[in-house]
Parts: structure tokens; sequence; C-alpha cells
């Protein structure tokens, strides 16, 4: 039955707005989810981010760039260094200081081993929300690698603070480079593993292709950026096509997949994992001698500045204008996620109540749990609310009874 | 000079008086500055003449006297463009692109949420980013925006004396 044939106080419940969820200070981005379903198809969806905005926009406003610097690296728990480093590459534009060499292949093993880490990160949310949860436990133990190699390396597990103005805080020495290495090894044996297992291992294959739909003009269209774009075909990558800190010398390939669906997005994801492994030994092999870092003037010049960072999760947009103080004068972000969410409504429209927890992990949002969801079901005439994990169990049950993809015994 | 963006004599030659002032302060960066009348013209020769398929963003910008509205268009071929609309500070409109650019959904929300610029036209006008209890008419990135010690701003409200923010 049609929304349009029901009684008016029906359809109003349809449409009703309700409040969702309690906000989550542990994760950074809660967000909440109205969905219009018709017994088991998504009819629309809805979405409210408005969860813990913080004003970090008009924070920066009132402090000085070097107090900035570490109040942008708050903005995103997993992608510190891509906010710190869009920061400062973009402050020193506009300060027209050039960061020694050394510095930038720091910054660049910083962020690359970063993007590993993510990506390791991701697979193994995946894998939890699609009941693969061996996946899930493989993969998080080899991100500990990562995790012990950067806190090495910055003195930090997380908000690894390694940037400062004009270059970063801290050198590698040859006993930190050989472990790196001896790390890095490991993680590219596990990383061609797990893309084997995107694309052949059978029940993944199944579970994963055709869901989330994103053909390759509605990639481009609605602004999807990173592995979400790319798992549609879209051929663009900051690195690349933008270069910045020592990407123009790194050797590296740029991952795309004509799946369009989580299938594609997956297969980039596995891929880049391994392309991130070789770029971060390069660098270590071929890291230049020299200074890390020099003293930055206190104020900028008026200017204005676009900065420009391939984020693990897409690209990631800081907009500065200086006016000759210590101060910006405004600081826009926009995070990937962001420009991500118009493809995840995309995706979603016209399938499965199922589907939810993967198509919305598929562009690796920052939030592991979606406050709740609110389910209206316009046949049966009732609504109700779910939690993440009640919807991630029934997404699990309903692959088993329907399509006999389980992973238990 | 080898930074210097090789489409600019281009651009200028193609806008002509639809852009106030083209500059191009290095390789793979542009900045157009045009009108609330001929914004349009110039994104929709962006997304045909020079592959601009890409909405980075669009943000706001608050000079004090006037408001900007600011573009930032991506090619792949020719980089960034970035174009930039000025807009009085007494009641700024200007007219929504998500009809050419989908993309421009949230983003023109934002902005309106943030700096109370409208966009007319836009299919969906409703808070983005400011929780719902927030004043109406209070835009936190205007420069001249104080909180009101008076005004509840969502969060707890304070179960003694007078309303806090949260």
């Amino acid at each position: 039955m049609e929304a349009s044939g029901l009684r008016p106080e029906v359809r109003k419940l349809a449409e009703m707005t309700i409040p969702i969820g309690p906000q989550h200070p542990a994760l950074k981005e809660p967000v909440g989810f109205m969905v219009n379903v018709e017994g088991e198809r998504i009819k629309s969806l809805d979405l409210d981010v408005s969860y813990n905005h913080r004003g970090i926009e008009k924070g920066v406003e009132q402090r000085d760039f070097n107090q900035s610097l570490y109040l942008i690296e708050r903005i995103c728990g997993i992608c510190s260094h891509a906010h710190a480093t869009n920061f400062a590459k973009g402050i020193e534009e506009l300060m027209n200081l050039e960061i020694p060499k050394r510095a930038s292949y720091i910054r660049l093993i910083v962020g690359e081993l970063e993007r590993i880490h993510s990506h390791y990160l991701w697979v193994g949310v995946a894998g939890h929300e699609i009941g693969f949860d061996t996946l899930f436990m493989y993969t998080w133990r080899d991100r500990e690698l990562v995790q012990d190699l950067l806190e090495i390396i910055s003195g930090n597990r997380v908000n690894y603070a390694i940037n400062c103005l004009g270059g970063v805080r801290r050198d590698l020495n040859e006993k930190t480079i050989k472990l790196a290495l001896d790390h890095l090894k490991k993680l590219g044996e596990r990383a061609a593993y797990y893309t084997q297992l995107a694309t052949t291992e059978e029940t993944m294959v199944d579970r994963l292709s055709g869901v989330g739909k994103l053909p390759y003009e509605k990639a481009k269209s609605l602004g999807s950026v990173g592995p979400t774009a790319r798992g549609s075909g879209v051929d663009s990558d900051v690195r690349r096509d933008d270069p910045y800190l020592a990407y123009a010398e790194v050797p590296f390939k740029v991952i795309t997949a004509n799946n369009c669906d989580v299938l594609g997005r997956t297969i980039v994801r596995a891929g880049e994992l391994a392309q991130s492994i070789e770029m971060t030994k390069w660098a270590l092999e071929n890291l230049p001698p020299g200074e890390i870092k020099k003293a930055p003037p206190r104020s900028a010049p008026p200017g204005e500045v676009i900065s420009r960072y391939e984020a693990p999760r897409g690209e990631l947009v800081h907009y500065i204008k200086s006016n000759n103080t210590d101060k910006a004068d405004r600081f826009g972000v926009r995070t990937p996620t962001m420009a991500n969410w118009p493809s995840v409504v995309e995706g979603l429209t016209g399938q499965n109540i199922a589907d939810i927890p993967i198509v919305v992990a598929a562009i690796d949002p920052c939030l592991s749990c979606t406050s709740r969801t609110t389910f209206v079901d316009i046949d049966r005439h009732k609504s109700w609310v779910w939690n993440w994990d009640e919807l991630r169990n029934y997404s699990i049950r309903w692959y088993k009874e329907n399509k006999g993809i389980y992973w238990g015994d | 000079m080898t930074d210097d963006n090789p489409m600019l004599a281009v651009v200028k030659q193609d806008l002509g008086s639809k852009a106030v002032e083209v500059t191009a302060p290095r390789r793979k960066r542009m900045t157009i500055a045009a009108t609330p009348e001929t914004y349009r013209d110039v994104i929709k020769y962006l997304q045909d003449k020079m592959d601009c398929y890409h909405l980075s963003v669009l943000q706001g910008v608050d000079n004090r006297t006037s408001f900007e509205v600011v573009y930032h268009f991506w090619s792949d071929r020719n980089g960034m463009f970035t174009v930039k609309v000025a807009l009085p500070h007494d009641k700024p409109a200007i007219g929504t692109i998500t009809d050419i650019v989908p993309a421009a959904i949230l983003y023109e929300r934002e902005v309106h949420d943030l700096f109370g610029i409208e966009f007319p036209g836009h299919p969906d006008m409703r808070r983005l980013l400011l929780n719902d209890e927030w004043p109406k008419d209070e835009h936190p990135l205007r420069k001249d925006w104080k909180m009101d010690e008076k005004k509840f701003y969502g969060g707890v409200r304070s179960s003694t004396g007078g309303e806090k923010a949260g």
C-alpha cells in the first residue's frame, strides 16, 4: 500500500520526527536516522547529524595558530593527523613557509600509517556488521602492530600531535626505521590475504555485492569522496591529482573498482592497504637527511587558502582566511563523512532494513554506534525503536534465514 | 614563474564581464569573484567547460560589513575553482544551486544554520548542526554573535534560578 492511501493520522505517523538517542560523548559523530519502510523495503531515509556539534570552527577564530593546531587535531579521533596536517600545510602556504623535506616525509609516513590503521579498523567493523566476527578479531589484532608503531614514532596511540607549524616535533632514528620496516613486512602479508578474502571468499562476496548500490553518475553528482567514490569507479585521489607533502615523489597506484556497491568499497580499501604499506616502506627507505622543522613567523599575511588532504575516508577540505594576525579570521572544515551522507541515503533507498548496518558502515563514518533508529512500518501501522545491536542482530538473522549467509555454527 | 595557473587567461576571456575579478594564487587554484546575478552562469560554465564535476564544499564568510558565500569546485584537469559571491550584511540571501549541483544540499543547510544566509528554492531547509532549542535568529559564526546569558541554548536546564547553557 502506498503511503498516500492511508488515513491521515497514520500518514502523520510515517512523517513523525522523533528525538533519537542520547548523546554519546565517547563517539565522534552520533547520527539519528528516520527510516520509512514498507514491509522490508526502505522507502525513504532522513538523517540528523546535529549531535555533538562542538563549535570548533568558532573556537579556532579565538585561538592563535599554535593553539588551533592541537584543537583541530581533536576534530576526529581516527584521522586526527589528517586534520592537523591539512591545517598546518594551509597555514604554511599562507605564511609562504616551505618545510624541510625530511619533515614532509615524516608527515607522509605518519599519514599513511594512519590510513593503514583506519582501513584495518574498517575491515574489522564491516566484518562485525555482517556477522563475520573472525575477520574482526584478525584485523584488529593486526592493527595493533600499526598502533604500536605510531606510539613509538609519535609518543601517542591516538592524536599523535607529530605536527608543529614549520615541520614535525619528533625525528625518526635508525632503530625505529628498522622496526617499522619489520612490522610493515608482516602487515603486507596480512593485507594480501584480506585482498584475496574480499575478492574470492564466496560468502562475503554474496553478502556484499549488490548491496548499497551507488551508480557512477550518482557518486559524481552527489559529491562522494574517497573509497566510497572510488568503489563506484570515480578515479580521483587528492594525493595524485593535487599532490601535497612528498606525494609527488612516492610511487603509488590509485585503486578503483567498478562494482558500485559495498563489495567495491571493500575491494578499494583492501587494495589501498597494500598501497599504503608499500608507500610507507618506500618513504622510510628514502627518507632524506636534514632538519625537521623551521621557525614559523608569528602571524600570517592577509589571504586565503583552500587546503586539501586525502584522509582515510576521502577528500578533507579546510578553508582558511588570515588577516595579518596570529589568528584565523575564518576556518571552515568539510569532513569526508559529511560529503558521503547523501550517498548513504541514495544507497539505502529501496534496500532491505537488513542492509542498513553495512551500508552505513561502508562509508566508514566516524561512529560505531548510530544512536538508535526508528522504524515505521506503513503496512502494519506501527513504529518501533531499535538500538544498533538489535538492528545488527536482526540483519544477521535475516540473511541467515533468507539467504543462508551465516558465519556462526 | 612555473607556478602560474595556465588557465587564468582562458577563464578571464571566457567569463568577460560575468566575473568581477579573476585571480590565481598558484597552479591548480583560481578564485573568481561573481555577483548574485552571474554566479549561476559562472558555475554552469565551470561545469560545462572546465570539467568541474565535484563540489568540494560551499562555505560562508562574515566580512563584518558584508557576507560572502564561497563555492569550491574541483576539476581533475584544471584544479580548484573558488567562486565568491558577496552579499549584503542585512538580510543576506542567494538562490540555491541544488538544482544544478545536488551535492550542495547539506552544505547550504549548514551555511544557513551557522550564518543565517537564506537559500531561496532549497527543497529542505531545516537546521543541520545546531540543536532544536537554539534560539531562532542567532547564528554563531557571525562575528557580532555573542552568547546571551539569559537565553537557553540547549543542553541541561539549570534547576536553580535562571536557565544555563549546557
